[in-house]
């Protein structure tokens, strides 16, 4: 097991090292470079050169490759061009927060997915299982960000809500907190950002739930074909077992691969997810970065999402060794 | 004999229109099918036919193309009519992996309803210009116009410059829909071929490409489109270039998996011992045996890079207004959804319905193309 | 009550597949597999075991017992023993945890007793070191080792029916004999009725007690093995005597039955075994011979009229042998 999880640990540094030299090489694949944003009448060609020998832009490209690599694996980001500050702190305050969010959503997914994709399974070709699979499709054909926005129309928008819509429905529609949040106790402050994670963990999770029950229902209808269910039966265990114990743990198996196959997207979305909702993560520093040009930001959060990338597949990894017995000693 | 020439005028009268005769014979959904597309090309030409007519005066290129539609849809739906007609149908004996495939999806209920799906949004689409009477992009009289809620005049209201949404919907999707294409022709080229050549040659090829297939499939799909986006002016050509440029990987993998046990049949073999070069073995005999999978890779992909386009134009990196796109539009309305929430709501669910098609039509092919689960069920 | 722990009686279970009905079972008969699961009831969809059907173990009728009460009864009172012990265990759980299971899902033990029992069985099945493999998962398992793990599951509650279907099959001929002196070796030991399916004759006259001979869904001949093996009565049991090779005796050409096993969707009419047998004559066109159970149990017109015994047609190998 230890040499396992070593092996995988050892396999994602040239990986990341890749990563890395990619980002390096679509920096300065552009035209331009970062001096472009001070470009303006008042400025003199003499205080961009400087600039430039600031920033080592004048140097031959392996001599600023081999700084700049160096840097980033001593993790130090450089400095944002727009905010004065190290791109390490910007992204320290805003990297637990997306976590919250995709967090919540793989778990949304994975729930409701799962529990979806069970019920599917057993009751297959019912009408709740044909209506389940139609609703399935709509909901993963849904860009998220349209999804958040009808979701805020819906929810918080008092104006499109009937006098009777019931207050435990009303959800705010931005940020993490409430204006309030200060004032309010232990509790309250918990249940204000928990109440703010709902729309925007639906909006975010949702169409991958619908996506991950389409799977476990097919592992399922797959797994109970298998000789060791009819095993499970004729053995005398109840249904139930049959199904939540037998049926499940290998039906999962598939399922935990998927894991690492959805992070990419779960980012995606949770860039879009975060511009709707003013939610203060990656994504939205991300953006604000691209529209203000400020390129160490924009490096750093994109080398950021890809290392998240690679260690939720790790992590994807160890779990189904932990949950599939033969793949320990191989 | 007064009877007899009656049946026979009434079968010529059931003969001009297409899929009368197919009613008649009880092939209720190809009939009506038929029967539905016949007449809503007649209805755009008689209710727009000020418009048809202007064509000829107004010298605008979209009317061209809506004419071109319009004639080549009436055209293909007759011959459509008249070939099911003749009872002709499939030729019996033609066994190919084609013919098997469409005999399969035409069983698909589900399947079937997503091409119907996908041929009304493409002719709505190309008929753009006769559908409504609005400019997309014109700016009028905005006090008077601005964010009207959606009535007989407009069906989808209008926006913030008082611009009808569905005329910007009907034009959106063309724009939505030809980057799709062009850009999954680009990623399914690229992706073909990369991930024949690794799985073909293996050893030091297949290692080089597919561990830079790991590093780019590591980067959020959205994540790394903006990171190069940003670095030039954003414009429909770029988002094209980009889209196809960096959405191969998984089509890559897909085709590598297939290659590598193809490799391993006999006629892969044989061609080898006779002595055939890499590129002809590749191309003659590899790709076509690939080409189920990725066209199923294809048609899904498309509901995908609708998706991620739409994200795109969201965020801005995208199509640039004033041209809409499904994208832009959602953006546009969004400021203003307190008092117009028309504006983003329609095209999205113009983006739904859209993937829907596709998603459909895809999973249809996959049962269709696929022989493995073709066995399975 | 009376000895008889397992009588099954008008048996039928049929597939409705698109292309048609399969009759797997019909008539009091077994087909290997399908007709095990019937017993159990658990053959699936499309699969039914029609009505008019009865399985009576210890004079209930287990086609008419509520779906709870047949669950209590697998496992527990019948037990069943599968063909592919390759596929037929969890690979996710201990072997322990698939036994222990068992026993919990039966009797009213906690975890530890039920453990106990496990390494009890292991050790009974002649696992060694049971104490230790009890925490293995099936795929550290051998073969052999996994079949000593699915009888030892079988035989936890002690039922009174134990029904192997094959169960040497998949395995390498030592490892088979060794699974069998185990079975019977067990069945004597445990006194339970064991119910042994196999198309090995060798096998079956070395571990049966009583034959039942199937052909075609259906049973065509039953009796002791002494009686089966050396005076067999029915046609297609004669055949297959015959085609096995013996020591001892040179043969230009091992004898074979003619033809094939026909389509079960559409058995023959009249005697399913006509068209393949040398003695067939227009009324086994025509009519199908009942199973007439006087003496000797089996399913043939020769029974009413021995003459027509063709000439040409092979002598019963009990006379035959010198």
């Amino acid at each position: 097991m230890t040499a396992y999880i070593i092996r995988r640990l050892l396999q994602a540094i040239p990986l990341l090292l890749g990563i890395l030299t990619l980002v390096f090489l679509v920096m300065h694949a552009a035209p331009g470079d970062p001096t472009a944003m001070f470009m303006r009448p008042g400025v003199s060609p003499e205080v961009l050169d400087q600039m430039r020998q600031n920033w080592g832009l004048d140097q031959p490209i392996h001599i600023q490759y081999l700084k700049w690599m160096k840097s980033f694996l001593t993790g130090d980001f450089g400095v944002s061009l727009t905010q004065n500050r190290p791109v390490t702190a910007i992204l320290s305050e805003r990297i637990p927060n997306t976590l919250i969010l995709s967090g919540t959503a793989i778990l949304l997914i994975f729930g409701i997915g799962i529990v979806l994709g069970i019920v599917q399974a057993v009751r297959q070709y019912s009408l709740l299982d044909n209506l389940l699979t139609l609703g399935a499709l709509f909901i993963y054909s849904m860009p998220s960000f349209w999804l958040g926005l009808m979701l805020i129309l819906i929810f918080a928008y008092k104006v499109y809500q009937v006098d009777w819509w019931p207050d435990a429905l009303r959800f705010p529609a931005s940020g993490m907190t409430s204006v309030s949040y200060d004032l309010l106790g232990g509790w309250g402050k918990l249940s204000d950002r928990l109440h703010h994670l709902v729309l925007p963990s639906i909006a975010l999770g949702v169409s991958s739930a619908a996506s991950v029950s389409r799977y476990m229902r097919s592992s399922m209808l797959e797994v109970v074909r298998q000789d060791y269910i009819r095993t499970a039966r004729a053995k005398g265990l109840p249904e139930r077992s049959v199904i939540l114990k037998h049926a499940l743990k290998n039906a999962l198996l598939p399922i935990i691969t998927l894991l690492g196959l959805y992070l990419p997207f779960l980012f995606s979305g949770a860039v879009l997810v975060e511009v709707v909702f003013a939610w203060p993560g990656m994504g939205k520093v991300i953006v604000d970065a691209i529209y203000q040009r400020d390129y160490p930001v924009v490096m750093a959060t994109t080398f950021a999402f890809a290392v998240m990338v690679v260690m939720a597949n790790l992590l994807a990894d160890l779990l189904y060794a932990v949950v599939d017995p033969r793949i320990r000693y191989e | 004999m007064n009877d007899a020439s009656g049946a026979g005028k009434r079968r010529r009268l059931a003969a001009l229109v297409p899929g009368l005769t197919q009613l008649r014979r009880g092939e209720r959904l190809l009939g009506l099918s038929l029967l539905m597309a016949t007449l809503f090309l007649v209805a755009v030409l008689v209710f727009a036919f000020d418009r048809v007519w202007a064509t000829f005066t107004a010298g605008r290129i979209d009317y061209w193309l809506a004419l071109f539609t319009l004639i080549a849809g009436l055209a293909l739906v007759w011959k459509l009519g008249a070939a099911t007609a003749m009872g002709a149908g499939v030729v019996e004996g033609s066994q190919s992996q084609w013919t098997l495939a469409w005999r399969e999806f035409k069983k698909n209920r589900a399947a079937l309803l997503g091409l119907y799906l996908m041929a009304f949004l493409y002719v709505a689409t190309l008929l753009g210009a006769y559908l409504t009477p609005h400019d997309p992009i014109a700016i009028g009289d905005v006090a008077a116009t601005r964010h009207l809620p959606p009535s007989l005049d407009h069906l989808m209201g209008t926006d913030r410059f008082g611009r009808d949404v569905l005329t910007r919907v009907l034009f959106g999707a063309r724009i939505s829909l030809a980057i799709g294409f062009i850009a999954i022709a680009i990623s399914i080229t690229l992706g073909t071929l990369i991930g024949a050549v690794a799985g073909y040659f293996g050893g030091v090829v297949d290692t080089i490409l597919m561990r830079f297939v790991d590093m780019l499939i590591s980067f959020p799909r959205l994540v790394l489109l903006i990171a190069v986006i940003a670095l030039f002016e954003p414009s429909i050509s770029l988002v094209i270039a980009v889209l196809g440029l960096t959405l191969w990987p998984s089509t890559a993998r897909i085709v590598r998996g297939e290659v590598l046990s193809l490799r391993e049949r006999d006629f892969i073999q044989a061609a080898r011992v006779l002595g055939l070069g890499a590129p002809r073995i590749i191309f003659r005999h590899i790709i076509p045996n690939v080409m189920g999978p990725v066209i199923v890779a294809a048609t899904l992909g498309l509901g995908n890079i609708i998706l991620i386009e739409a994200g795109l134009s969201f965020l801005g990196f995208g199509v640039q207004p004033p041209t809409p796109s499904w994208g832009n539009m959602i953006n546009d309305g969004r400021e203003f959804m307190v008092t117009a929430w028309w504006v983003s709501t329609f095209p999205g669910l113009a983006i739904v319905l859209t993937v829907v098609a596709f998603n459909l039509v895809g999973d249809g092919l996959r049962d269709a193309l696929d022989p493995r689960l073709r066995i399975r069920t | 009550m009376s000895d008889i722990v397992l009588s099954v009686e008008n048996l039928r279970t049929y597939f409705h597949t698109e292309d048609g009905v399969v009759r797997a079972v019909d008539g009091l008969s077994f087909d290997k597999t399908i007709a095990c699961l019937s017993i159990l009831r658990l053959v699936e969809v499309p699969g039914v075991i029609e009505a008019g059907s009865r399985v009576l173990f210890r004079d209930r009728d287990l086609i008419q017992v509520p779906d709870k009460e047949m669950q209590k009864i697998r496992g527990n009172d019948i037990s069943m023993v599968f063909q592919e012990p390759m596929t037929s265990l969890n690979p996710v759980y201990t072997i322990g945890n698939q036994i222990s299971e068992t026993i919990r899902a039966h009797q009213a033990t906690n975890k530890r007793a039920a453990r106990a029992r496990a390494i009890e069985m292991l050790e009974l099945v002649g696992i060694p070191d049971p104490a230790a493999r009890v925490t293995d998962y099936p795929h550290e398992f051998s073969g052999g080792m996994r079949q000593r793990a699915m009888i030892a599951m079988a035989l936890a509650c002690e039922p009174g029916v134990v029904i192997a279907d094959e169960p040497t099959t998949a395995l390498d001929v030592t490892i088979q004999a060794e699974i069998l002196d185990l079975l019977s070796d067990l069945q004597a030991r445990l006194g339970m009725a064991l119910i042994f399916v196999s198309h090995d004759l060798g096998v079956v006259s070395q571990i049966a007690d009583r034959v039942l001979v199937m052909y075609a869904g259906q049973a065509v001949e039953g009796g002791t093995a002494a009686e089966v093996f050396e005076r067999p009565s029915h046609p297609y049991t004669e055949g297959l005597l015959e085609a096995l090779p013996r020591l001892g005796r040179r043969q230009p050409r091992l004898a074979v039955i003619p033809g094939s096993v026909p389509n079960p969707k559409s058995w023959p009419a009249g005697c399913r075994f006509h068209p393949r047998c040398p003695h067939a004559w227009d009324r086994c066109r025509d009519d199908a011979p009942p199973l007439i159970v006087a003496g000797r149990t089996c399913r043939c017109w020769l029974q009413d009229d021995p003459t027509r015994r063709a000439s040409t047609g092979t002598t019963p190998l009990g006379e035959a042998s010198p």
